[in-house]
Protein backbone atom coordinates (compact mmCIF):
# COMPACT_ATOMS: atom_id res chain seq x y z
CA UNK A 1 0.00 0.00 0.00
CA UNK A 2 1.45 3.64 -1.01
CA UNK A 3 1.96 5.70 1.98
CA UNK A 4 2.48 9.04 2.07
CA UNK A 5 4.45 10.85 5.19
CA UNK A 6 3.56 15.00 5.33
CA UNK A 7 6.33 17.05 7.65
CA UNK A 8 4.82 20.61 8.49
CA UNK A 9 8.25 22.78 8.81
CA UNK A 10 10.03 23.04 11.89
CA UNK A 11 9.38 26.98 12.35
CA UNK A 12 5.44 26.27 11.79
CA UNK A 13 5.64 23.23 14.48
CA UNK A 14 6.83 25.61 16.98
CA UNK A 15 4.70 28.47 16.28
CA UNK A 16 1.79 25.99 16.50
CA UNK A 17 2.75 24.72 19.89
CA UNK A 18 3.53 28.17 21.19
CA UNK A 19 0.21 29.17 20.31
CA UNK A 20 -1.29 26.26 22.07
CA UNK A 21 0.40 27.02 24.76
CA UNK A 22 -1.25 30.53 25.15
CA UNK A 23 -4.53 29.70 23.49
CA UNK A 24 -6.45 31.74 26.58
CA UNK A 25 -4.23 34.85 25.81
CA UNK A 26 -4.66 34.80 21.90
CA UNK A 27 -7.89 34.21 21.90
CA UNK A 28 -8.93 37.08 24.67
CA UNK A 29 -6.54 39.23 22.19
CA UNK A 30 -8.44 38.50 18.72
CA UNK A 31 -11.97 38.99 20.52
CA UNK A 32 -11.13 42.15 22.27
CA UNK A 33 -9.81 43.20 18.50
CA UNK A 34 -12.94 42.44 16.69
CA UNK A 35 -15.44 43.71 19.51
CA UNK A 36 -13.76 46.86 19.27
CA UNK A 37 -14.76 47.40 15.91
CA UNK A 38 -18.25 46.46 15.98
CA UNK A 39 -18.49 48.40 19.61
CA UNK A 40 -17.68 51.54 17.51
CA UNK A 41 -19.99 50.66 15.07
CA UNK A 42 -22.95 50.23 17.72
CA UNK A 43 -21.80 53.33 20.01
CA UNK A 44 -22.19 55.52 16.61
CA UNK A 45 -25.38 53.58 15.37
CA UNK A 46 -26.48 54.42 19.11
CA UNK A 47 -25.46 57.93 19.04
CA UNK A 48 -28.04 58.32 15.50
CA UNK A 49 -30.63 56.68 16.91
CA UNK A 50 -31.37 58.31 20.35
CA UNK A 51 -33.10 61.49 20.29
CA UNK A 52 -33.94 61.15 16.56
CA UNK A 53 -37.51 61.46 15.09
CA UNK A 54 -39.53 61.57 18.78
CA UNK A 55 -42.57 63.48 18.89
CA UNK A 56 -41.11 65.58 21.64
CA UNK A 57 -37.73 67.43 22.14
CA UNK A 58 -35.03 64.82 23.04
CA UNK A 59 -34.00 65.51 26.85
CA UNK A 60 -31.11 62.50 26.42
CA UNK A 61 -28.74 62.55 28.83
CA UNK A 62 -26.01 60.61 26.90
CA UNK A 63 -25.85 57.50 29.91
CA UNK A 64 -26.88 55.25 27.78
CA UNK A 65 -24.42 55.47 25.34
CA UNK A 66 -22.11 55.87 28.04
CA UNK A 67 -22.96 52.52 29.90
CA UNK A 68 -22.41 50.75 26.19
CA UNK A 69 -18.67 48.66 26.58
CA UNK A 70 -17.32 45.78 25.95
CA UNK A 71 -16.53 43.31 28.31
CA UNK A 72 -12.91 41.20 28.97
CA UNK A 73 -12.89 38.11 27.36
CA UNK A 74 -14.05 35.08 29.66
CA UNK A 75 -14.26 31.20 29.10
CA UNK A 76 -17.98 30.09 29.30
CA UNK A 77 -18.88 26.27 30.48
CA UNK A 78 -18.21 24.84 26.86
CA UNK A 79 -15.17 26.41 27.26
CA UNK A 80 -15.83 28.88 24.48
CA UNK A 81 -13.76 32.06 24.39
CA UNK A 82 -16.13 35.12 24.28
CA UNK A 83 -16.74 38.92 25.04
CA UNK A 84 -19.90 40.86 25.08
CA UNK A 85 -20.77 44.24 24.19
CA UNK A 86 -23.59 45.52 26.89
CA UNK A 87 -24.40 47.64 29.06
CA UNK A 88 -23.25 48.64 32.21
CA UNK A 89 -26.51 48.97 35.00
CA UNK A 90 -26.70 52.06 37.85
CA UNK A 91 -28.83 54.19 35.89
CA UNK A 92 -28.96 57.79 37.38
CA UNK A 93 -32.68 58.31 37.94
CA UNK A 94 -33.42 54.54 38.24
CA UNK A 95 -34.33 51.95 36.06
CA UNK A 96 -32.13 49.51 33.95
CA UNK A 97 -29.78 50.91 30.92
CA UNK A 98 -30.45 47.11 29.25
CA UNK A 99 -34.30 47.77 29.11
CA UNK A 100 -34.01 51.26 27.19
CA UNK A 101 -31.65 49.46 25.09
CA UNK A 102 -34.01 46.47 24.79
CA UNK A 103 -36.88 49.52 23.54
CA UNK A 104 -34.61 51.27 21.71
CA UNK A 105 -33.53 47.86 19.80
CA UNK A 106 -36.68 46.36 18.91
CA UNK A 107 -39.81 48.62 19.52
CA UNK A 108 -42.70 48.14 21.14
CA UNK A 109 -46.30 49.08 20.21
CA UNK A 110 -46.68 52.84 19.41
CA UNK A 111 -43.03 53.20 19.69
CA UNK A 112 -41.17 52.48 16.30
CA UNK A 113 -37.75 50.75 16.65
CA UNK A 114 -34.35 51.95 16.22
CA UNK A 115 -32.46 48.89 15.74
CA UNK A 116 -28.60 49.83 16.70
CA UNK A 117 -26.69 46.74 17.53
CA UNK A 118 -28.27 44.12 14.94
CA UNK A 119 -27.00 46.59 11.70
CA UNK A 120 -23.95 46.82 13.86
CA UNK A 121 -23.10 43.63 13.55
CA UNK A 122 -24.42 42.93 9.92
CA UNK A 123 -21.88 46.80 9.22
CA UNK A 124 -18.86 45.92 10.77
CA UNK A 125 -19.21 42.04 11.38
CA UNK A 126 -16.47 41.10 8.28
CA UNK A 127 -14.19 44.11 9.40
CA UNK A 128 -13.84 42.16 12.88
CA UNK A 129 -13.47 38.89 11.72
CA UNK A 130 -10.84 40.19 9.63
CA UNK A 131 -9.03 42.07 12.75
CA UNK A 132 -9.77 39.21 14.46
CA UNK A 133 -7.25 37.12 12.24
CA UNK A 134 -4.70 39.55 12.00
CA UNK A 135 -5.12 39.76 15.89
CA UNK A 136 -4.02 36.35 15.69
CA UNK A 137 -1.29 35.94 13.18
CA UNK A 138 0.55 39.05 15.50
CA UNK A 139 0.44 36.49 17.89
CA UNK A 140 1.75 33.64 16.13
CA UNK A 141 4.52 35.67 14.94
CA UNK A 142 5.69 36.39 18.34
CA UNK B 1 -38.06 43.41 -6.79
CA UNK B 2 -36.35 44.63 -3.12
CA UNK B 3 -36.50 43.16 0.64
CA UNK B 4 -39.62 45.73 1.71
CA UNK B 5 -41.78 45.24 -0.75
CA UNK B 6 -41.43 41.63 -1.23
CA UNK B 7 -42.21 41.10 2.53
CA UNK B 8 -45.38 44.01 2.63
CA UNK B 9 -46.58 41.61 -0.50
CA UNK B 10 -46.12 38.52 1.89
CA UNK B 11 -47.39 39.86 4.82
CA UNK B 12 -50.03 41.64 3.67
CA UNK B 13 -51.16 38.42 1.94
CA UNK B 14 -51.80 36.55 5.10
CA UNK B 15 -54.15 39.51 5.59
CA UNK B 16 -51.99 41.13 8.56
CA UNK B 17 -51.94 44.90 8.00
CA UNK B 18 -48.20 46.32 7.61
CA UNK B 19 -46.22 49.18 6.87
CA UNK B 20 -42.48 50.62 6.99
CA UNK B 21 -40.97 52.65 10.25
CA UNK B 22 -43.98 52.85 12.10
CA UNK B 23 -47.61 52.00 11.70
CA UNK B 24 -49.45 55.32 11.14
CA UNK B 25 -52.72 55.44 12.05
CA UNK B 26 -54.73 53.43 14.72
CA UNK B 27 -53.79 49.75 14.99
CA UNK B 28 -55.80 46.62 14.39
CA UNK B 29 -55.51 43.73 16.65
CA UNK B 30 -52.97 41.95 14.38
CA UNK B 31 -49.99 44.17 12.44
CA UNK B 32 -46.53 44.35 11.47
CA UNK B 33 -44.18 46.85 11.30
CA UNK B 34 -40.86 46.37 9.01
CA UNK B 35 -37.61 47.88 9.79
CA UNK B 36 -34.43 47.79 7.13
CA UNK B 37 -31.34 46.82 8.93
CA UNK B 38 -29.10 46.89 6.14
CA UNK B 39 -27.97 46.37 2.78
CA UNK B 40 -24.49 44.73 1.78
CA UNK B 41 -22.32 43.29 -1.16
CA UNK B 42 -21.32 40.45 -0.09
CA UNK B 43 -20.30 38.93 -3.18
CA UNK B 44 -18.19 41.28 -6.37
CA UNK B 45 -16.36 40.42 -9.37
CA UNK B 46 -14.61 41.99 -11.48
CA UNK B 47 -14.83 44.93 -9.06
CA UNK B 48 -18.34 45.26 -9.42
CA UNK B 49 -20.75 44.24 -6.71
CA UNK B 50 -22.98 41.10 -8.29
CA UNK B 51 -25.44 40.32 -5.00
CA UNK B 52 -27.09 42.51 -3.27
CA UNK B 53 -27.64 40.94 0.72
CA UNK B 54 -30.80 43.24 2.05
CA UNK B 55 -31.97 42.55 5.60
CA UNK B 56 -34.64 43.49 7.34
CA UNK B 57 -36.54 43.36 11.11
CA UNK B 58 -40.40 42.13 10.90
CA UNK B 59 -41.90 43.47 14.25
CA UNK B 60 -45.31 41.60 14.97
CA UNK B 61 -47.84 42.39 17.45
CA UNK B 62 -50.83 40.44 18.02
CA UNK B 63 -53.71 40.16 20.58
CA UNK B 64 -54.28 36.77 19.34
CA UNK B 65 -52.36 33.66 19.21
CA UNK B 66 -48.66 34.90 18.38
CA UNK B 67 -47.77 31.14 17.79
CA UNK B 68 -49.96 30.91 14.86
CA UNK B 69 -49.42 33.99 13.16
CA UNK B 70 -45.04 33.18 13.65
CA UNK B 71 -45.18 30.21 12.33
CA UNK B 72 -47.90 31.12 9.22
CA UNK B 73 -45.38 34.18 8.69
CA UNK B 74 -41.83 32.27 9.16
CA UNK B 75 -43.15 29.31 6.55
CA UNK B 76 -44.16 32.16 3.70
CA UNK B 77 -41.06 33.68 4.63
CA UNK B 78 -39.25 30.71 3.86
CA UNK B 79 -40.81 29.11 0.61
CA UNK B 80 -40.02 33.04 -0.74
CA UNK B 81 -36.30 32.15 -0.17
CA UNK B 82 -35.53 34.40 2.80
CA UNK B 83 -33.02 33.46 5.06
CA UNK B 84 -34.88 33.43 8.20
CA UNK B 85 -31.79 34.87 10.60
CA UNK B 86 -33.47 35.29 13.98
CA UNK B 87 -36.88 35.32 15.76
CA UNK B 88 -37.08 36.18 19.26
CA UNK B 89 -40.50 36.83 21.27
CA UNK B 90 -40.17 39.87 23.05
CA UNK B 91 -43.03 39.98 25.60
CA UNK B 92 -46.19 40.80 26.66
CA UNK B 93 -47.33 44.84 26.56
CA UNK B 94 -49.89 44.38 29.76
CA UNK B 95 -50.87 48.26 28.83
CA UNK B 96 -51.59 47.87 25.44
CA UNK B 97 -52.61 44.00 25.32
CA UNK B 98 -50.28 42.86 22.23
CA UNK B 99 -47.75 40.60 22.31
CA UNK B 100 -44.44 41.25 20.11
CA UNK B 101 -42.48 39.10 17.85
CA UNK B 102 -39.60 39.59 15.77
CA UNK B 103 -38.22 37.76 13.00
CA UNK B 104 -35.27 39.50 11.42
CA UNK B 105 -34.64 38.10 7.65
CA UNK B 106 -32.35 38.71 4.76
CA UNK B 107 -32.32 38.30 1.24
CA UNK B 108 -30.06 37.92 -2.03
CA UNK B 109 -30.93 39.70 -4.62
CA UNK B 110 -29.04 39.16 -8.27
CA UNK B 111 -27.72 43.33 -8.73
CA UNK B 112 -28.39 42.38 -12.63
CA UNK B 113 -32.25 42.20 -11.98
CA UNK B 114 -32.56 46.02 -10.80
Amino acid sequence: MARCTVRLPEEFLKRLSSLGERTDEVAAKALQAGGEIILAEARENLRRSVGSGTKYPSRSTGQLESSLGLSKARVDRNGDHNVKIGFSEGRGGGGSNAAVANVLEYGKHGQPAKPFLAPAKKKAGREALEAMKRAIEEEAKK
Amino acid sequence: MNVLSELKSIISGLSVPVETGVFSGEAPDEYAVLVPLGDEFPLNGDDYPLTDEQSCRISLFTKGNYLRLKKQITLSLLSAGFTVEARRYEGYDAGAGYHQLTIDVAKLYDMQEE
